[in-house]
């Protein structure tokens, strides 16, 4: 990408992208100069010009799609899960998880800064003030004109993932970083007919190493006759809506079978984890079955056999436990969602989630759900990220397992 | 009649099974990918979130954007705004797009007609429908008046006409408004528009809210939130006019606009040029046309030349004869112009029978039109140094020397000689060989544009090495050039001693090694056969864009750890490069007399489009000298003869010739250079050509010739767009395009005729950066200047060289072991005028 700001303007992407070029011409630094004799150091992408980040190339990257309708709490989740996983990894598990682009990063930051660092943390605030509606345009797209015609690519979420000093493996840092591309759609973008040449927004998702299906019991009206009263009563005073969910996931199914080029008989090889959403309004239901009410994080200190430290290693048992339990749970009030699901891929995992904690409340005086931002607490969030690295990323996240399981 | 579409958040959508934002409302009929690319256009970010107290204080985006969709560019009034709490408790946003048709398009301009009642929908309820088609928008005209909004906002009503100013001198130039949320900038939009001609305002885009915008949408007047991050990243773009309305802007620079916007009157200078308002009415999208400036001659030929007429029939049917012939008489006339402007100042020639028939003949054998030969395979090397001898060639074969050769004759191009002219000039044109001689071969054969019988003078320019070893042979001028004298016709055995220089044909030339000593010196070194006659021209170059001598002295360079700069190699291509397929700039660089004007060039490849590209004057420094300065240029454009354009047998391809005014081109303020960029906007002419049209015109290619004057101004630029004409207008309304190609090349002509007069300046500058490896060899720098001005410094390790014509090379030389290593290769251009 040329530097200079005489060459402002790229045939693609229009006037305001600096433009891209063929270097031929290095410095002794090795750095391509531009037309003007600028040395250059972004990278593009010679065929839609848009930005390389350079950690793409050093990193092996590790594509993570969520998938979710309408208002399901994607967008909640992904903030919470970044936010909650760059206070924990470090301390708990030895590994660095930092903004591997910041630019790309740049509204899921103003996100959990609104969630997590707002600076009127204490009053009352409406959830859909905190974080708005994700749209299928503007700042989380990239379009590019092939000459007449233009196409709109979602912009991922970049973080790179490490092992840090007194980490296990240590040694192998090159080796186990990854580089986690996180997508954000739109709701909408998932719905079917959505996916054209023009907007190929979730095709990422045939590429997608796990995926997330975020799925709102609180918009299924069978999960919602069960969830607690008071959270009836808060639902019942907005809007009180009910969507198809499975719907959603169908069509992604579908999408994926035709981009990955799977058979209709053939089920994807990739998990599938079903992050059941809003986990303070149903979370009785589970507890319940579970039997476990102690709402902490599934992970637990061991000494490293590798290095004498302590550390932290995810809890699968307890994380299976809690699947089945919320399978059973699913399998009861929504089965056309197991069905869906696992019909489509090997493996699928449920896990339950909630975004901002138990402190939500009705607001009169906005008629809105709200929180106050101090209280926010959210619970698992983290989970379908570290159980995703643990299992098919080896290396980077101890596990516990149970004794007659071999790793 | 317009088409409109409304995209919010809402439980259900106009398509089945859509919900949250989609479509809700949308005109019938409306083509899909017209709708998906107008919900592109309703990104919204909110400043203040729900809840806030100053939610009420969200900015409204009004905008009027140009975007392409469906093939044409559509004229896009949109309103997106922030829409209270959706379905399901939250933010909504509610986004209307209207599109005009030219119709729809009143006087008023864009911002004016945001501003009309019932235009833009402020709110919606109900059922998701799809809309008649027949909705009617408003039409009218504001006469401009005193800038009241602009003097509120900044104190001062002439701030107004800085922007308007700023839209007529360039219409693509940006302007970036910084105002505070809660300000309306609509109002200073529409009083600004309003003092623009009336057939200007729709160029007028802008956003009073600005965030993003799909890729090819053009909105040039932004307004940017203050403390917004596109605040910042605005200031890349140097050259756009920022007004910051947050703080007072003080009094604006005095000016015409100014004083028209502060009272309304309209200036002098701008009275006479205003047509009046009920001609924009009856025709809003047309330009005025000076019709005495040009008359383009667009109808077709009478009588087509019959060889392609016999090919065209063969391949079409006769109900589309009529199509192809005027098709092809667009590309041949541009030929046929080159021909007569480069050759003579006769503005009406005939193509000679027998050029038509080689072309033809050409063509047949090619199964396309005509183009020029195939070019040879890369040189691994390039070793250049100079040296000259001269021959004066006759006509005729050597059977002897095509025995020799190995090489396939080559294919040679078609071409017209236009009658002489009585008041042209002799010229030197040049063709730069590089000698291949691969393996066992001591023949390679050339193809020499001009006619053997054209030819007076062929000089040979060798390295001095050799050029010394010869010099007890031969006379010569200088250490560098050898003066050799031949017989009439071309024999042979004489000429230059190491290498026998034939005709073999018409036109082409074979180089045989005398002797294999030689072959060490010769391989992949330069030879300039410089042809001087009385009306020479050449259509084709030998070589190829990559151009082999180029590529590896590049490679040479940097192997030897020596950086060049990059402006002299691409200065070079055009020297030593030729073109697959005919284009309408094959040249890269020629000369003004003012600086240096460079076109960077991507020609259009046959196997690319199948319609042989486009033909335009060949405007190389090779064909014609005359023909790089302006009024050449110029004469160029005018001198297009649409009607002949069949006689070169090219299918409907129009080139069109795009400006913009030149009034900040002053004289001796300015030079010329390159730039890759391509314009968003082809101009005015692709906008007359659509909606006179009412097709798509899809460019082929574009070429943009930047400006920018020794402040380093950005100027307005000239575009070249080569745009493929569909059959049927070709044939019906190609003819009544004259009016608008006259005006556009008048544009043209008159910013190059304001360049003519600029004081000279350096036509290149050049700086090799070596290092000690070439001092280790004890080499010395070599300089060869010809017929040029130069300024020529060895200081430390740098070698710079500024250049007023003519042309220059460095030659790394090492005369022990008889090498010599091209540190710059030869730039600037030759003339002999």
């Amino acid at each position: 990408m040329s530097e200079h700001t005489d060459l402002l303007g790229d045939p693609r992407l229009g006037s305001d992208f600096q433009q891209r070029f063929l270097p031929t011409r290095f410095n002794v630094a090795g750095e391509a100069l531009d037309s003007k004799g600028f040395p250059c150091s972004s990278l593009a992408c010679p065929r839609c010009h848009l930005v390389i980040p350079r950690p793409v190339l050093e990193l092996d990257p590790l594509f993570l799609s969520m998938i979710g309708s309408p208002g399901s709490g994607k967008s909640f989740l992904l903030a919470s899960m970044t936010w909650q996983l760059r206070q924990v990894l470090t301390p708990e598990f030895r590994v660095s998880f930092s903004d591997a682009d910041p630019s790309f990063n740049r509204s899921l930051n103003d996100y959990e800064e609104s969630l997590f660092l707002n600076a009127r943390a204490e009053e009352l605030q409406p959830l859909a003030g905190l974080i708005r509606k994700t749209e299928e345009q503007g700042e989380l797209y990239d379009t590019v004109a092939f000459g007449n015609q233009t196409i709109s690519y979602p912009r991922p979420f970049l973080f790179a993932v490490q092992p840090q000093n007194g980490h296990p493996n240590e040694a192998r840092a090159e080796k186990l970083g990854r580089l986690v591309c996180l997508y954000d759609n739109a709701g909408e973008s998932f719905q079917p007919g959505k996916d054209d040449v023009g907007s190929p927004v979730t095709r990422h998702m045939a590429h997608s190493r796990a995926l997330y299906y975020v799925f709102d019991p609180t918009q299924d009206s069978r999960f919602r006759a069960h969830i607690s009263p008071a959270a009836q009563a808060a639902l019942a005073k907005q809007t009180g809506r009910s969507t198809r969910q499975e719907q959603v996931l169908q069509e992604a199914a579908a999408r994926i079978r035709r981009y990955a080029r799977l058979r209709q008989t053939e089920k994807h090889d990739r998990p599938l984890i079903v992050v059941v959403t809003k986990y303070d309004a149903w979370s009785r239901l589970l507890e319940e079955l579970v039997g476990d009410s102690s709402r902490s994080e599934p992970w637990r200190t061991v000494p490293s056999a590798h290095n004498g430290f302590d550390i932290n290693s995810l809890d699968l048992p307890r994380i299976e436990h809690y699947s089945q339990r919320l399978r059973l749970l699913m399998q009861k009030f929504c089965p056309d969602i197991v069905a869906a699901a696992e019909s489509f891929a090997q493996e699928v995992i449920y896990m339950p989630s909630s975004a901002v904690g138990w402190a939500t409340k009705f607001d009169q005086r906005s008629g809105l759900m709200s929180i106050r931002p101090s209280q926010t607490r959210p619970f698992w969030v983290t989970i379908p990220f570290l159980y995703a690295l643990c299992r098919w990323t080896p290396g980077l996240i101890p596990a516990i397992r149970r004794r007659d399981e071999t790793p | 009649m317009s088409q409109e579409l409304l995209y919010t958040s809402a439980p259900r959508g106009l398509k089945s099974g859509t919900h949250g934002f989609c479509m809700v409302l949308c005109s019938e009929g409306m083509p899909a990918p017209l709708a998906t690319a107008l919900e592109g256009l309703s990104a919204y970010k909110p400043v203040y979130p729900v809840g806030d107290p100053a939610q009420d204080r969200n900015p409204v985006t009004a905008m009027h954007v140009i975007l392409p969709a469906i093939g044409r560019k559509q004229h896009v009034l949109s309103r997106v705004a922030s829409y209270g709490l959706d379905y399901s408790g939250r933010p909504n946003k509610l986004a209307h797009h209207v599109v005009l048709e030219a119709r729809d398009l009143s006087p008023a301009g864009p911002a004016w007609m945001l501003t009309q009642p019932g235009v833009m929908k402020k709110d919606w309820s109900g059922d998701p429908k799809v809309a008649a088609a027949n909705r009617r928008l408003p039409t009218g005209d504001v006469p401009p008046s005193p800038c009241r909004a602009w003097a509120r906002a900044t104190g001062d009503a002439g701030w107004a006409g800085v922007l308007a100013e700023s839209l007529m001198k360039d219409p693509t130039r940006q302007a970036y408004l910084i105002i505070d949320p809660g300000f309306d900038p609509l109002p200073l939009f529409a009083e600004a528009i309003a003092l623009l001609p009336a057939d200007r305002r729709w160029q007028a885009t802008f956003s009073t809210y600005y965030t993003t915008l799909p890729a090819g949408a053009t909105c040039n007047w932004r307004c940017l939130l203050a403390d917004s991050p596109l605040v910042h990243q605005s200031k890349r773009h140097v050259h756009a006019l920022r007004l910051d309305l947050t703080g007072p802007l003080g009094k604006a620079p005095d000016g015409e606009w100014v004083e028209f916007a502060r009272t309304g009157k309209l200036p002098r200078s701008e009275e006479s040029k205003r047509p009046a308002i009920s001609d924009i009415v009856s025709r809003p999208t047309h330009p005025q046309v000076d019709r005495d400036a040009y008359q383009l001659d667009l109808s077709l030929r009478d009588e087509p030349t019959a060889p392609l007429k016999r090919r065209r029939r063969s391949r079409r049917r006769g109900g589309k004869r009529s199509i192809l012939l005027l098709c092809g008489g667009i590309i041949a006339a541009t030929g046929i112009a080159a021909v007569s402007l480069l050759s003579s100042s006769a503005k009406d020639k005939k193509l000679p029978s027998e050029a038509v028939a080689a072309s033809e003949k050409i063509a047949e054998e090619k199964g396309e039109s005509v183009g020029p030969p195939p070019i040879p395979t890369d040189v691994e090397d390039a070793k250049a140094g100079l040296a000259v001898g001269k021959i004066t060639p006759g006509a005729g074969n050597n059977p002897a020397t095509q025995k020799a050769s190995p090489e396939p004759p080559v294919e040679t191009v078609a071409e017209e000689r236009p009658p002489e002219s009585e008041k042209h000039k002799p010229t030197a044109t040049t063709t730069w060989f590089a000698i291949e001689l691969a393996g066992s071969d001591q023949s390679q054969r050339f193809p020499v544009p001009m006619a053997a019988a054209d030819v007076k003078e062929l000089q040979f320019f060798v390295p001095e090495a050799l050029a010394k070893k010869l010099a007890k042979q031969q006379s010569r001028k200088s250490h560098t050039q050898l003066d050799v004298s031949f017989a009439d016709k071309l024999d042979p055995d004489a000429g230059v001693p190491f290498c026998s220089i034939v005709f073999v044909d018409e036109r082409s030339v074979q180089l045989t090694l005398k002797n294999e000593s030689y072959r060490p010196m010769l391989d992949g070194c330069v030879i300039s056969l410089t042809a001087q006659n009385q009306d020479s021209w050449q259509a084709v170059l030998w070589g190829k864009r990559d151009a082999p001598v180029v590529d590896a002295s590049r490679k040479e360079i940097l192997r030897r750890g020596f950086t060049a700069n990059d402006s002299v190699i691409r200065q070079q291509l055009p020297l030593s490069s030729s073109f697959l397929q005919a284009s309408p700039l094959i040249a890269s660089s020629f000369r003004l007399g003012i600086g240096r004007l460079e076109v960077h060039f991507e020609p259009v490849l046959r196997q690319a489009h199948a319609d042989g590209g486009m033909q335009l004057p060949n405007l190389t420094p090779e064909n014609d000298s005359l023909s790089f300065r302006p009024e050449g240029f110029a004469k160029a454009l005018s001198d297009l003869r649409f009607d002949e354009a069949q006689a070169i047998g090219a299918l409907p391809v129009l080139t069109l010739v795009l400006t913009q005014p030149t009034d900040q081109l002053k004289p001796n303020n300015g030079s010329i250079e390159l730039i890759w960029e391509v314009p968003q906007d082809l101009g005015d002419f692709l906008k007359i050509l659509n909606q006179r049209l009412n097709v798509d015109l899809k460019p082929l290619r574009r070429h943009s010739i930047a400006i920018t004057d020794a402040k380093g101004t950005a100027l307005p630029p000239i575009v070249l767009t080569p745009i493929k004409l569909p059959e049927t207008i070709a044939a019906n309304d190609l003819p009544t395009m004259q009016e608008s190609l006259t005006a556009s090349l008048k544009h043209v002509t008159d910013r190059l005729n304001e360049i003519q007069n600029v004081q000279p300046k350096p036509t290149a500058e050049a700086v090799v950066e070596h290092e000690s490896e070439l001092i280790d060899l004890k080499k010395r720098i070599e300089t060869y200047v010809e017929k040029c001005d130069a300024a020529i410094e060895l200081r430390d390790n740098t070698l710079t060289a500024k250049v007023i014509g003519g042309q220059v090379s460095f030659t790394a030389v090492d005369s022990e072991k008889l090498e010599s290593k091209v540190l710059i290769p030869i730039f600037g251009t030759q003339n002999s005028n």
